[in-house]
């Protein structure tokens, strides 16, 4: 096995075992970083496994593997940050919706207080 | 007689929101008024309240679209069965409100929108980007609905409860004005146009700026054509905002 094998993979176990490390102390959510978990194992895997990169590269038709690696570190960045944008999206739908809720329930408890912070209230008490 | 909320969206509106109140309560003495505070960093919610208007103050800036639609959720909510929303830069003018919930009355209409072309009318003058905007959105919706709308990108409007209904559960959260009334026409819902006029903006800065205009164009004729194809179906809002959108006993109105 060469050096730089085991340099990448043990990088790799390293990185896999910090994501687990941060989902145990809830700073990551396991549905955010399900993907990442996968990556990292995956990239120890091929990193003892460089033949499976070989295998895939011959599949695809590509003639470096290096390339290979390339392309499929690509799709795998594009599918993080496409399901990041899903997240936000819902993430910001959310926001949303609480930011109205809170609007709507100071106003409501400002009539019930009492205070006349509108023209309404007051007629509300005479 | 029926209850009408005056819906007033203002962001950093301090110079003008006071002006729109007060013509607004001469014009409609009977009606509430609402402003809603988009998160503005400058006094237009305290204004507003020395102004004696109802104020709902959102604490993160939603843009127009989600400030609008919190105004049509406490309207639903409170039992209205009318809501004007007049933008808060006293571009369009209050005395125009009685002619188009006339409007909304004799032509059984569910959405009346303000229009600055139609009739002649007015003297407004803008810039020709923003006529050819308008055209072009007018032209868009015709394509695709087979509706001619004349203004669609006017936030001078008058909804009846069917429309508040709608607009309490689903809003267009970000090109708020031509998206909505593509889903309005989608959803069966009436429209019809009055002119009114429309003056220069009094103060403040327009949410579009003049270089993006084109940017802004393309964003919108996006939006309004996924809101063409989009899988939600009107009776399924209706019924899940009908769950809880329940009317609400303690009304704001005398």
């Amino acid at each position: 096995m060469k050096r730089i094998q085991i340099i990448l993979a043990v990088s790799s176990l390293l990185f896999t075992f910090s994501v687990a490390q941060l989902i145990r102390k809830e700073a990551l959510e396991l549905k955010y970083s399900l993907l990442w978990l996968f990556s990292g194992l995956g990239l120890a895997f091929l990193a003892v496994n460089p033949q499976t990169l070989q295998a895939l590269a011959d599949l695809f038709g590509v003639v470096d593997r290096l390339n290979m690696l390339f392309l499929a570190g690509n799709i795998f960045l594009i599918a993080i940050v496409f399901s990041l944008t899903i997240a936000l999206s819902r993430a910001s739908r959310r926001i949303r919706s609480l930011t109205q809720e809170t609007a709507l329930l100071k106003i409501e408890l400002e009539r019930l207080s009492g205070k006349p912070p509108c023209n309404v209230s007051r007629n509300d008490m005479g | 007689m029926s209850k009408i909320l005056v819906a007033i969206p203002a962001y950093n509106e301090e110079e003008s929101v006071a002006t729109v109140i007060e013509q607004a309560r001469q014009v409609l003495p009977g009606a509430d008024i609402l402003v809603v505070n988009d998160g503005s960093t400058d006094r237009t919610g305290e204004t507003a309240r020395e102004k004696q208007a109802m104020v709902l103050d959102l604490v993160n800036n939603l843009g127009i679209g989600g400030a609008l639609q919190t105004a049509y959720k406490f309207a639903w909510r409170n039992g209205y069965d009318v809501v004007v929303q007049i933008d808060g830069d006293g571009q369009h003018c209050p005395g125009d409100i009685p002619a188009m919930l006339k409007a909304l009355e004799d032509k059984e209409c569910d959405i009346v929108i303000g229009a600055r072309f139609i009739g002649g009318e007015g003297g407004y003058k803008s810039t020709s980007l923003r006529r050819i905007g308008i055209r072009y959105f007018s032209l868009l919706i015709r394509v695709l609905i087979g509706v001619q709308i004349y203004d669609p990108t006017s936030g001078f409007r008058a909804c009846g409860r069917a429309a508040i209904e709608r607009f309490a559960c689903n809003y267009p959260a970000d090109y708020a004005a031509v998206e909505s009334i593509v889903d309005c026409l989608r959803c069966g819902l009436r429209l019809c146009e009055v002119p009114v006029r429309m003056a220069g903006r009094n103060s403040g800065v327009s949410s579009i700026g003049r270089g993006r205009a084109v940017y802004y164009m393309v964003k919108v004729s996006l939006a309004v054509l996924f809101n063409w194809v989009k899988a939600t179906k009107w009776s399924k809002t209706m019924s899940r905002g009908r769950l809880s959108y329940e009317k609400n006993t303690n009304n704001f109105g005398g």
